[in-house]
């Protein structure tokens, strides 16, 4: 176990650091960017048009606002290796750091916290402390049990490493909008679809 | 309660005067039965105060409450501390991240107008949901941006130092110059935060920015600030119709939204058109606005956001100024 | 002095309302205190003809109503805060409309038990309305907040009464 860990740290030490001046640059200097109170202001107006249109059955919400997210991911993992021309991670400790210092960062302009491995490194957290999905949005009373507010972006890393033949579940367990001490996204690789054809395919 | 407010006639009389000068303007009985419905429906205005400190906020169905200042709001206020909430944010420009990637919110559009497609049957219908989503920001941008343009200035920046207490202004002032200033100022800046989300905005404002009262100014402000807002430049043209009077127009050659979404079908303008008429609309300048593609030489994306005013506006206009 | 206030909707409903009184500061006389929807309700149409008013303050307080009022800010030529538009027994009723046109408004008692009539004081009562305008802005910054909703928030109702204290009841 603990040569595992140590195996991990050891191969994620290097990049570590860079990849995070790497995410930087790509962000500062190679990113077009666009006010960020109107992509908040946009998907506030996406959501609560769903909960209108599914009449508040949030659970709906949830899974549509997954699908969608599910949808850009797909589409939104070619810009990323096209931009950033990262090789294959090999481990998923990697993958976790280049979500948090480079997909987002480039994305959205934010850097999760990576945080609380599993037992046998097969899952992790992202802490959002930032979350420009959510900015001025407080629940109304009839959500904050179910809404999962900022599910697209589950979708999106759901689809996003799909293409990257990592089959993965991502949701929230926590979210700050609900009154949880902080805003937590759990990603649990189930398997890696190594020599598989990608769906619809063949 | 209720009979002792008939016990003073004389100015209930008065107050009927009030009310039928009301009826008169508006020609609207509706309208005045609300108003006298609000007191019926309405007699516990006289909630005892003890109830207040464990208030749950306005009850429309109860109606106001009374509180005593001095002790239960206090008490409200820190019981409710600990929770999230809008109002704990601040509406500093600054206070949140100020950019994400044109990506992001291209990849978020996009999933916009499938979705819209998805749920539409014709394509009016989804014409109209990029519309509504495009006007329920309009609405929050007029009041946003005129509410933040009262700000005096360089307030703002006094701002994140007042409210970063004398621990963050010393860091500020010895690393002024300094090469590690932007480290400095960046940590006093996340220090701060918790502080300044309390801190509001309109201590720092001496005088509120004008209501904008004449058609012009508004359509000033939609080609001004709101474009420069959302595309980070003024539009390239406001421009009167000759040909009719209620109509203007705010031409732009190069629109940045929709040139992500190849398609012929669906003018993804009007998301765009949704939010002029409802930074319009609320502003008390009820109109329409429709998109056209009026390609020109150099700019083959040119579109054309055509505003009619309703008739009441001009006849307004006519009458005030 | 005590004070009722409420903020009205497009539609002439409110989307809140408050009373501010405290044991120093006696509170409405119960024959009043019902009253004040009808009182501030009346005072509506007054707001809605100084909307479109050039100066709403200086025609305002150029008026025969002024020697009550003597308003600091006259010469400024803001028109978001409307100064003290009507008066009814003592009472003072101030306005402030938001850039969206939302009426605030407020009905200011005297200290005593009316004999003498309210005084306002401008600068202190704009400034509680331009903080209560900025909790407004934010309310609406919620993408769930529908507009011309009643304001439900019991953050709101305790910042607003908290303002009340720091401008209004001095």
């Amino acid at each position: 176990m603990s040569a595992n860990s140590a195996s991990i740290s050891a191969s994620s030490a290097g990049p570590k650091k860079s990849l995070k001046t790497f995410g930087d640059d790509i962000w500062k200097n190679k990113t077009a960017k666009i006010n960020a109170e109107l992509f908040t202001l946009t998907y506030g107006s996406i959501v609560s048009q769903l909960c209108t249109d599914f009449e508040r059955d949030f659970k709906k919400v949830n899974s549509q606002l997954y699908a969608m997210g599910y949808n850009i991911g797909v589409r939104l993992i070619e810009d990323f290796l096209a931009r950033t021309a990262l090789p294959r991670c090999d481990s998923l400790a990697q993958t976790s750091e280049v979500i948090s210092k480079c997909a987002f960062k480039i994305f959205l302009n934010v850097t999760p916290q990576v945080g609380n491995w599993s037992n046998n490194k097969d899952a992790f957290s992202l802490f959002l402390d930032e979350n420009p999905l959510s900015d001025f949005v407080e629940l109304p009373m009839d959500a904050a049990k179910e809404l999962w507010y900022s599910n697209i972006l589950c979708g999106v890393l759901r689809g996003a490493l799909e293409m990257v033949q990592m089959d993965c579940d991502v949701w929230f367990v926590n979210d700050v909008l609900r009154g949880g001490q902080s805003t937590e996204m759990r990603v649990k690789l189930n398997r890696i679809m190594k020599d598989e054809i990608p769906a619809g395919e063949d | 309660m209720l009979t002792e407010a008939w016990n003073f006639p004389k100015s209930f009389t008065f107050l009927l005067l009030k009310l039928q000068r009301a009826s008169a303007k508006h020609n609207n009985t509706n309208l005045v039965l609300y108003r006298m419905s609000h007191k019926i429906i309405n007699p516990s205005t006289s909630v005892a105060p003890a109830n207040a400190a464990g208030s749950t906020g306005y009850d429309y169905t109860i109606g106001p409450q009374q509180t005593l200042p001095n002790t239960s709001a206090q008490s409200v206020a820190s019981t409710l501390a600990g929770t999230r909430s809008v109002y704990h944010e601040s509406l500093h420009p600054g206070a949140h991240g100020s950019h994400v990637s044109v990506a992001a919110y291209a990849f978020l559009f996009q999933e916009m107008v499938s979705q819209a497609r998805n749920a539409s049957k014709t394509v009016s219908e989804i014409e109209l949901r990029l519309h509504r989503h495009g006007y329920h920001i309009g609405l929050r941008l007029l009041e946003l941006l005129k509410f933040r343009s009262s700000v005096t200035p360089g307030s703002g920046r006094s701002f994140f130092h007042k409210a970063g207490g004398p621990a963050a202004a010393t860091a500020g002032d010895a690393a002024s110059g300094a090469g590690n200033a932007s480290g400095a100022v960046g940590a006093s800046g996340a220090s701060s935060l918790g502080n300044a989300q309390d801190e509001s905005l309109a201590s720092n404002i001496t005088t509120m920015k004008r209501r904008d009262l004449r058609l012009l100014e508004v359509l000033q402000f939609v080609h001004g600030p709101v474009w420069r807002y959302l595309f980070d430049r003024a539009s390239d043209d406001l421009v009167k119709s000759s040909e009719r009077e209620n109509e203007y127009m705010i031409i732009d050659n190069t629109p940045s939204i929709t040139r992500f979404i190849s398609s012929t079908n669906v003018q993804c303008d009007f998301f765009v058109c949704g939010i002029i008429e409802g930074v319009l609309d609320l502003a008390s300048f009820p109109c329409t606005v429709t998109a056209h593609s009026v390609p020109e030489d150099k700019f083959n994306r040119r579109v054309v956001f055509v505003i009619r005013f309703d008739q009441e506006v001009l006849e307004r206009e006519a009458l005030r100024f | 002095m005590p004070c009722y206030f409420a903020i009205i909707g497009a539609r002439d409903n409110p989307i809140y309302e408050a009373e501010f009184t405290s044991q120093q500061l006696n509170s409405f006389p119960p024959e009043l205190k019902e009253l004040n929807p009808f009182i501030l309700h009346a005072s509506l149409d007054i707001i809605e003809d100084l909307q479109w008013q050039v100066n709403p303050q200086s025609i305002n307080s150029g008026g025969g109503s002024g020697g009550f009022l003597r308003s600091r800010h006259s010469n400024n030529n803001g028109n978001c805060y409307l100064g003290k538009i009507d008066h009814f027994y003592g009472l003072a009723i101030t306005g402030y409309l938001s850039y969206g046109n939302m009426k605030f408004v407020m009905i200011h008692s005297s200290n005593g038990n009316g004999s003498t009539p309210a005084q306002v004081e401008d600068g202190s009562v704009k400034n509680f309305y331009q903080e209560v305008h900025e909790l407004f802005v934010k309310t609406l910054m919620n993408p769930f907040y529908k507009l011309n909703d009643p304001i439900t928030s019991p953050v709101f109702d305790s910042k607003v009464r908290t303002l009340a204290r720091r401008y209004l009841l001095k």
